[in-house]
């Protein structure tokens, strides 16, 4: 299997491409940020976001227990990913999207806009 | 720990047990030469991993822990174990087993014990008629060959 | 396995490594004790003059019911009775009074330690029972291992999180070292390779760690859940479901409370309620809750070990009044789901009591195994490094550490056993722990060179559990005579394994050569 390479964007007007760059310029602090609290405050969101969404099932307990319990998982996943990612701009992309994703569906579900569905 | 989870155990561990005396590496690291068994790999693997299935999916989580843990474990022991340590413990059981083997084999191909025997004396008396023969066609070719087959003779 | 580049690869061994040298000194701490807490209580049992008798196989109902009548009713709000290893009956009657530091609702109550055969109260305590250990554990020595597991005995939630971090870098070292390693399955049957050091070390940190990958795994996973729950992901699942009402998550994820009914009610008869419990779920009652004794809307609780092919706890309801089953039900929610066998399964999981003794020793030997991959893991990172000064002292601190925390846990042992009969074992375990470690400390500073170092923690540790059995019939322990005759079999069984150990190690130490061979402390390539 080939080795992946990074692909530098070239069409630098994008703001994409600023970030980017920007990332690329400190890869080894940038990492770090993103395997340390970044994958913890994803893995924290995510598993603070799942009750609005996880099915109940049969005991009324599932969207409770799942989160509860897969908690270590998530962390691991994010983490490794964090420190696999060979393309650290779209890592940084990913981390930053499940933080912001999960992070509104748990002040949503704070908030008691789907308490129906939660409780 | 059950009858089903124990035999599952000892069965997974002789097949990790043959598929670590007949592993290439293995042999090569520990410069042993290379395995006159057949290694069947993909026979050896089943064997390993049927016992787990069969416990998962016919008896309970319990025994499949168990097995799950003590395949873990005796793998490892298994596998730690040095290599020409184990060849010389495998060769002792093999001879150790041998007799018993060999009567199981008998009974199991539907021969009798005497039949069995029979055969295998047959076998020895061809193999001694066959060495007789060999030995005295070396004695007429040469008087260095003849010296040497006297050698083999007496040892 | 998984094709990663050079930076990757990289990456990963840098986390590896980085992560085991950091806080794999802890971890081997951590996962140690564990590995020694799996046997908790046969250790109880062992440190604590054992009895055969089981408090909950006799019949406790007259004794009671005759305790709770002497009791105000404030008292009887909830009750908890269970039996120690010292074969007592212990039965907790408290109600919930908030804590006057912390304001926080806590149990409050009268203590019994009954005498199951006699009836005869041979104990008997009030007040926050929690807090003070003494009252409620048999074994000093049990309590300081599970804590020094558990919390590695900091404050909560510190202690909790503090685990909790260790067992993720268990599981990050463990997933990042399948990730690294290109040939596991090539090499899982590659034994170690003798003559050349650096090759061998790693063969030999390969071979176990492969082999342990799965258990690792479990370990780190379910030992992270139970730090995590009630730390992190409790309060903030309640905060984003319940809106922050723990008591309305608690109602739904435990049995929700009978509707209210305080008129007083003879209450059922809990032998006759064993029985049943027994018969309905299988494996010895362990636990007994009753929620309003002596009330109309009273409810009993009843929780078995494990037992007929079942891996975790059952909990069966009962009515506390009228004695009517009222099901079984799962350790989180009032029905079966995936969910909540998923989180019945962790317990059995992380401390392997599913299947009696069997499981138990697999569990311990598992365990063992761990360590041995942290320790010979970080050997392999000081030998890769042993030309700098200060690898070659840290090489040290990891022998120092390796050897040392069994000789401290052999201290703590002697210190409990020593002072059971003139002092409090509570306050003199820990005492004993940290003189040995203090001990074990000095000589790591006192010897210079690493493998002379190893050679005297072997003799130390060899002595120490030759001797261990001694002390403890010394300290007043039974004799071999009285736990035979008792039908103690952990007595015997502990006492024979600390001898076996000591003697193994004489020989090893006999064997090993004094000097090892210079030319083999030179720092080797890989392969």
């Amino acid at each position: 299997m080939p080795t992946p390479t990074v692909t530098h964007r070239r069409n630098t007007g994008q703001p994409y491409a600023a970030l980017a760059s920007a990332i690329r310029k400190r890869p080894q602090v940038i990492r770090w940020i993103l395997a340390g609290p970044g994958a913890t405050t994803a893995a924290i969101l995510t598993m603070a976001a799942m009750p609005a969404w996880l099915p109940r099932g049969a005991a009324g307990v599932d969207n409770i227990v799942y989160p509860l319990v897969l908690a270590p998982l998530i962390w691991t996943v994010a983490f490794l990913y964090a420190v696999v990612e060979p393309n650290l701009p779209r890592g940084v992309a990913l981390i930053a999207g499940a933080v912001v994703a999960n992070g509104l569906v748990t002040i949503l579900a704070a908030g008691g806009a789907f308490t129906g569905s939660v409780r | 720990m059950s009858a089903a989870a124990v035999l599952a155990t000892v069965t997974t561990l002789a097949a990790l047990s043959h598929l670590a005396a007949t592993d290439p590496k293995r042999r090569r690291a520990a410069a042993l030469p290379v395995a006159r068994k057949r290694r069947r790999a993909g026979l050896a693997v089943t064997a390993a991993l049927c016992p787990g299935f069969l416990l998962l999916t016919a008896a309970d989580g319990v025994d499949f822990t168990l097995w799950l843990s003590a395949a873990s474990l005796g793998g490892w022991g298994v596998a730690a174990c040095p290599p020409r340590r184990a060849a010389r413990a495998m060769v002792r059981l093999a001879r150790a087993t041998a007799a018993p083997r060999h009567r199981l084999a008998g009974i199991l191909m539907g021969r009798s014990r005497d039949e069995a025997a029979g055969r295998i004396a047959e076998l020895e008396r061809r193999v001694d008629e066959l060495q007789a023969d060999l030995a005295a066609s070396a004695r007429r070719r040469t008087p260095a060959a003849a010296h040497c087959t006297h050698e083999v003779d007496a040892a | 396995m998984m094709q990663l580049s050079q930076n990757q690869t990289k990456r990963l061994t840098a986390v590896h490594g980085w992560g085991g040298v950091v806080l794999g000194l802890l971890l081997y701490v951590v996962v140690a004790t564990g590995t020694v807490a799996v046997f908790g209580q046969e250790i109880a049992k062992w440190s604590a003059g054992a009895s055969s008798s089981r408090g909950i196989d006799h019949p406790i109902d007259a004794i009671v019911r005759d305790l709770a009548t002497k009791l105000p009713r404030f008292y009887l709000a909830e009750t908890s009775i269970w039996e120690n290893e010292a074969g007592e009956l212990v039965a907790f009657f408290h109600s919930h009074v908030p804590k006057p530091e912390t304001g926080e609702n806590a149990d409050f109550g009268t203590l019994f330690r009954i005498d199951p055969v006699s009836a005869v109260v041979l104990d008997r305590h009030e007040g926050f029972i929690w807090e003070r250990p003494d009252t409620w554990e048999t074994s000093a020595l049990r309590h300081f291992l599970v804590e020094l597991h558990v919390r590695l005995h900091l404050p909560d939630p510190w202690g909790l999180l503090a685990t909790g971090i260790l067992a993720l870098l268990l599981m990050a070292t463990a997933l990042s070292g399948l990730l690294m390693h290109r040939h596991l399955i090539r090499d899982l049957f590659v034994a170690e390779r003798s003559r050349a050091r650096l090759v061998s070390a790693r063969d030999r940190h390969l071979l176990a760690s492969s082999w342990s990958l799965p258990f690792a795994v479990v370990l780190a996973f379910t030992g992270s859940f139970f730090s995590f729950a009630s730390t992190v992901s409790l309060p903030i699942l309640a905060q984003v479901a319940f809106g922050g009402d723990r008591e309305a998550m608690m109602e739904t994820l435990y049995e929700p409370a009978a509707p209210a009914d305080d008129r007083p009610a003879v209450a059922a008869d809990l032998d006759s309620i064993l029985t049943r419990s027994t018969e309905a779920t299988g494996g010895p009652p362990v636990f007994v809750s009753i929620h309003g004794f002596g009330r109309a809307d009273a409810r009993v609780s009843v929780w078995h070990a494990a037992g007929g092919g079942r891996m975790g706890f059952a909990h069966a309801v009962f009515d506390g009044a009228d004695g009517r089953f009222l099901g079984v039900r799962p350790g989180i929610g009032i029905s079966r789901s995936l969910g909540s066998d998923l989180n019945d399964l962790m317990w059995p999981l992380h401390v392997g009591d599913f299947a009696g003794l069997a499981s138990k020793c697999l569990w311990g030997a598992l365990g063992t195994t761990i360590c041995f991959v942290i320790l010979s893991g970080l050997r392999l990172w000081v030998r890769r490094r042993e030309i700098d000064p200060a690898w070659r002292r840290f090489g040290r601190a990891v022998t120092t550490v390796g050897y040392g925390l069994p000789v401290a846990l052999i201290g703590s042992a002697c210190a409990a056993f020593l002072s059971a009969t003139a002092g409090d074992p509570f306050f003199w375990t820990p005492v004993g722990f940290s003189v040995a470690a203090l001990a074990g400390i000095a000589l790591g500073a006192a010897v210079p060179e690493n493998d002379r170092l190893a050679l005297a923690f072997r003799r130390t540790l060899a002595w120490s559990c030759l001797l261990l059995p001694i002390v403890r019939m010394a300290g007043g322990g039974r004799s071999w005579a009285e736990a035979l005759a008792n039908g103690d079999a952990e007595v015997i069984a502990i006492d024979l394994l600390a001898l076996a150990t000591g003697g193994t190690l004489r020989l090893l130490v006999r064997r090993s050569p004094d000097r090892r061979d210079a030319a083999a402390q030179l720092p080797e390539p890989a392969e």
